[in-house]
């Protein structure tokens, strides 16, 4: 083809595209009524030149398509008609599903609570929750509440009945004390099974007190994985270790709750003191426990939104005479409950103390934030604990609410050995 | 390939050069782009909701447009991708989605006032509810009227007699006016004893989660939370189910795949780019897909579908309460203030922490307080709306300009509101919100609009309005303008006007004229630092036209 032909062509179709673009008028001063029947002119005739492919051939096409049946299926479908079905709460009877963990290290997994709020016509209480986490911890449990008939007491003194059974395959145990190794990682398996029976009274709109009875036996064996602490550790300097423990325990506890919440708690707090007497059965193990739990907030401005809250817990076992405790039961630090940013339960001892530092402020009317330090130590005696002592952990913390009043925690700690991440389905703090 | 010689090209050049001249004054201006054809049945698209305006629309749309290469160098060298459906005089023709109308013929009063309204208005002396939704947020019903017409009725919040209502109707009117296809919405009132259940209407039980038959009592309750007037009437806003088979809401991104008259990705029409612009005005912030609605119609013969915007209630600061602050001035996610906040460790104080001041009970919360029509931002972002570019949002307030204080006021009586003084403040606020839409987006372009040209002698008058000036933003004594003339080879030296209005003598055209071909006229206004892209104007002229016609006219 000669270069003069190539240009003809070239001019022909610059014309020729020219021609819809440029060709235009003045605008006319009616409607275009009459005109629109006779004009079928687009002012575009075709749809872009690989538009569609190049749409469809986006990767994030693909992550909206797969993601697409999720997400419809939350809008107007079945995960929509479950998050939206009637709460619980003002059922009598029923099914709850949710998603929880049996504590620190636990995972997580789906739990399933049948409950009765009216058993047998009495306003018995009986709830029956199942849980079964992804690293196969399981929590099955029995509670019934019912109400003592005194006209004085009616509604707030209930006598309560337990049952529960524990499975914690692998649990991690370091050793005893503030400065235990962590080179000393190892695992062990406990298999607790438990009743309980006391009364629990309804103090004022706030307080809380109750007395209860528990017989609880609790196997240990090797873990499912990991290093066994069973071949590792003396079972001489570590009670319980070898075998397991039956207890028999009375716990009297007094509790106070005035936590204002808007959507988190903003104002007041929670305070709870449990003091306990445990026998063990076969004459080696008996010991006093007392435990205070303590956390208050602090708004900074007047819509909540910027808050101060402080946790502290403060544990110490107290041995009779010529006995020990169970080292399952001896408080331990390194959880998103304790110490974050630490492995779980790092330090382990018969005295514990931590204590937590949070900023919390909103940054959607959905999304907390929360910059938090954490501080804790181990002690054998609570006058062992000392300012020199401190483990520290600090992080960062989110609350996303997906349902009003049912947040879900977002963890990560750092401390000087590692980082960790804790998620949390029922956060308490 | 065999290498072009120079003279070679030149010819080309002159050869396409006198194409494109010949081709320009060819054929009729494009006022209308058919997209009505018969088409097949297109499927029902499913309502639009969360998966569709946050995780398709704001996250992925988002990010695809953040990701777009050609995009960034095209916006980094001050030449973003113009609108597609835009004709040579920068006007939006008329098609299944925007009929031209206040903007380039201005309505009469009473066409104002009558808006999208056509045939009977509703009769609720005896009313038929076929369907309802007695409990959630925005209780409502769908009723046949005596006419056997069908509404989807919508009452007022219990603590806001007429807010919504009143809100739905003057925003359906301004946005019918401004061109866009809208419902038929009436403000009604109906009579609790005048509504009789339909046989076999279902409604899901709020407690039991299952289907059962609607109730006297289910009505009952719902109208027990819903404003009454004093007499026991309902006030309510009756909206007329639209003539055609439903087919979902429209896309804001991409095109309906069966719909072969769909040719225009719609995020880039212009009449939806400037949606943002003019829905900033009446603070229309619920602009999710949702509030769209494609219908499958017939007309003269053929079936296509037509576009229409729906459910104007949440605008000029009503809602089902009063509209909150951070509507307006914040998305619904914005990722901008959660940022701020989170780094400023929630010292930063975001939209959805300020309370909005409620005017009336009729006005809710509309004001032109802290409006700035620049950062107003709809229920959720999109990339139509990310994608206006300054000429869209020119023609946008261009068509907002249309509107005068007259138009607004005869607008704002259709709401019925019981008290003047609400009229007055609506209007009031309304035109001062026009201003500030004005003032923002015709500081961005020449501002020069309405050409006109008139014959004198042999010569010309070109006419021009500077709609920054006639608005008053700046001072008269401000205008300045140079123009220069071109015609085929022929420059001329670059003159300066103090009116708007341009004479071109015949000797001015003499050396022009010999050249034959368009006369091309551009000016720069003179009222920045820099002088902007000159706004060109393209007409025929030989000595003995009768007629003068501006063929084209090109910004920036």
């Amino acid at each position: 083809m000669s270069d003069l032909y190539r240009l003809l062509l070239l001019i022909f179709l610059f014309g020729t595209l020219s021609q819809d673009v440029w060709a235009q008028e003045a605008p006319p001063d009616e409607p275009q009524q009459t005109e629109e029947q006779a004009q079928t002119e687009r002012i575009v005739e075709d749809r872009p030149p690989l538009y569609s492919i190049k749409r469809g051939g986006h990767p994030l096409t693909w992550l909206e398509v797969a993601f697409k049946p999720v997400l419809r299926s939350a809008e107007g479908g079945p995960i929509r008609n479950l998050a939206s079905r009637k709460s619980t709460s003002e059922k009598t009877s029923g099914i709850r599903f949710g998603f929880d963990g049996a504590g620190s290290g636990s995972g997580f997994g789906p739990e399933v609570t049948f409950f009765h709020k009216n058993f047998l016509g009495r306003n018995v209480d009986v709830e029956l929750p199942l849980l079964y986490t992804y690293k196969r911890y399981e929590v099955y449990q029995l509670n019934a509440h019912m109400p003592v008939a005194s006209q004085r007491f009616y509604g707030a003194l209930s006598f309560d009945l337990g049952a529960g059974y524990r499975s914690r395959p692998q649990d991690d145990f370091y050793g005893f004390g503030n400065d235990s190794s962590v080179d000393n990682e190892t695992q062990f398996r406990t298999v607790a099974r438990e009743m309980s029976a006391g009364l629990s009274a309804k103090l004022s709109d706030y307080s809380t007190a109750g007395i209860h009875g528990v017989y609880s036996r609790v196997g240990v064996t090797a873990p499912t994985s990991g290093v066994s602490a069973q071949d590792y550790f003396d079972s001489s300097s570590t009670p319980g270790l070898q075998g397991g423990v039956t207890l028999r325990s009375l716990v009297f506890s007094i509790g106070r709750d005035n936590q204002q919440r808007e959507k988190n708690a903003f104002r007041g707090g929670a305070d709870r003191l449990e003091v306990s007497f445990n026998d063990g059965a076969g004459g080696e193990f008996q010991y006093w426990r007392y435990r205070l739990t303590s956390q208050h907030f602090f708004p900074l401005s007047s819509d909540a939104r910027k808050v101060i809250a402080v946790r502290a817990l403060l544990e110490t076992n107290q041995t009779t005479s010529g006995h020990s405790i169970p080292f399952f039961n001896m408080p331990a630090l390194g959880s998103g409950q304790t110490l974050r940013g630490f492995q779980t339960s790092r330090f382990r001892d018969k005295t514990a103390l931590a204590l937590s530092l949070e900023y919390r402020y909103r940054i959607w009317p959905m999304i907390d934030v929360g910059l938090f330090v954490d501080e804790g130590q181990v002690a054998p005696q609570l006058g062992d604990l000392a300012m020199n002592g401190f483990h520290t952990g600090y992080g960062v913390r989110l609350f996303v609410w997906p349902k009003e009043n049912s947040p879900i925690t977002f963890d990560y700690g750092r401390s000087g050995e590692m980082w960790r991440f804790y998620v949390n389905f029922k956060p308490r703090f | 390939m065999k290498t072009i010689n120079k003279a070679t090209l030149s010819v080309a050049a002159m050869f396409l050069a006198a194409a494109i001249s010949f081709a320009e004054f060819q054929s009729e201006v494009l006022w209308l782009d058919f997209d009505m054809k018969n088409i097949p049945e297109p499927k029902e698209r499913s309502e639009a909701g969360f998966y569709d305006y946050f995780f398709k629309g704001q996250l992925m749309e988002g990010t695809k447009q953040q990701l777009d290469v050609p995009r960034w160098i095209r916006r980094a060298a001050d030449n973003p991708k113009e609108a597609s459906n835009v004709n040579a005089l920068d006007e939006v023709p008329n098609s299944s989605w925007y009929t031209n109308r206040h903007h380039l013929r201005r309505l009469s009063k009473d066409e104002l006032q009558q808006g999208p309204n056509r045939g009977n208005t509703p009769d609720f002396s005896r009313v038929i509810v076929t369907k309802a939704k007695p409990a959630g947020v925005t209780p409502g019903m769908m009723v046949k009227d005596a006419h056997g017409d069908s509404y989807l009725i919508k009452f007022d919040g219990f603590s806001y007699p007429n807010q919504r209502s009143g809100a739905e109707v003057i925003s359906t009117k301004i946005m019918y006016a401004a061109g866009y296809n809208v419902p038929e919405n009436y403000i009604s009132y109906i009579d609790r004893k005048s509504l009789n259940i339909d046989s076999d209407v279902e409604i899901t039980d709020e407690n039991t989660r299952k289907k059962r038959q609607l109730t006297n009592d289910d009505i009952d309750v719902m109208l027990r939370r819903v404003a009454a007037m004093p007499d026991g009437r309902y006030r309510v806003l009756a909206s007329k189910i639209i003539k055609g088979k439903a087919k979902g809401p429209f896309t804001q991104v991409g095109l309906r795949t069966d719909d072969p008259n769909d040719v225009i990705p719609h995020e880039h029409r212009r009449e939806l780019r400037a949606l943002r612009v003019i829905s900033s005005w009446i603070n229309n912030w619920d602009l999710k897909e949702g509030q769209s609605l494609d219908l499958y119609v017939e007309e003269d013969g053929r079936k296509f579908l037509r576009h229409y915007l729906i459910d104007f209630g949440a605008s000029l600061g009503a809602a089902v309460d009063p509209t909150e602050y951070f509507h307006g001035h914040e998305y619904g996610f914005d990722l901008t203030s959660i940022t701020k906040e989170i780094f400023s460790l929630g010292i930063h104080r975001s939209g959805n922490e300020k309370r909005a001041l409620i005017i009336s009970p009729e006005v809710g919360s509309l004001t032109a307080a802290e409006f700035h029509p620049g950062k107003w931002k709809p229920s959720f972002p999109s990339v139509m709306f990310s994608n206006l570019t300054d000429l869209d949002a020119f023609w946008a307030a261009r068509v907002i300009l249309s509107f005068r204080e007259e138009d607004l006021r005869g607008i704002v009586e259709t709401a019925e509101y019981s008290l003047p003084t609400t009229n007055n403040y609506v209007v009031r606020t309304l035109m001062e919100r026009r201003r500030m839409v004005a003032n923002y987006w015709l500081g961005k372009v020449d501002a020069l609009s309405d050409f006109s040209l008139e014959r004198a002698g042999e010569g010309v008058v070109l006419k021009f309005r500077d709609l920054i000036l006639d608005e008053g933003f700046v001072l008269a004594d401000a205008a300045r303008y140079t123009y220069q003339v071109r015609r085929g080879s022929y420059t001329s030296e670059k003159k300066l006007v103090r009116t708007q209005e341009i004479r071109m003598d015949a000797d001015s055209f003499g050396v022009a004229g010999e050249n034959g071909g368009p006369v091309e006229v551009r000016i720069w206004a003179h009222r920045r630092a820099s002088n902007p892209e000159p706004v060109k104007v393209y007409f025929e002229w030989s000595p003995g036209q009768d007629k003068l016609t501006i063929r084209r006219i090109s910004r920036g």
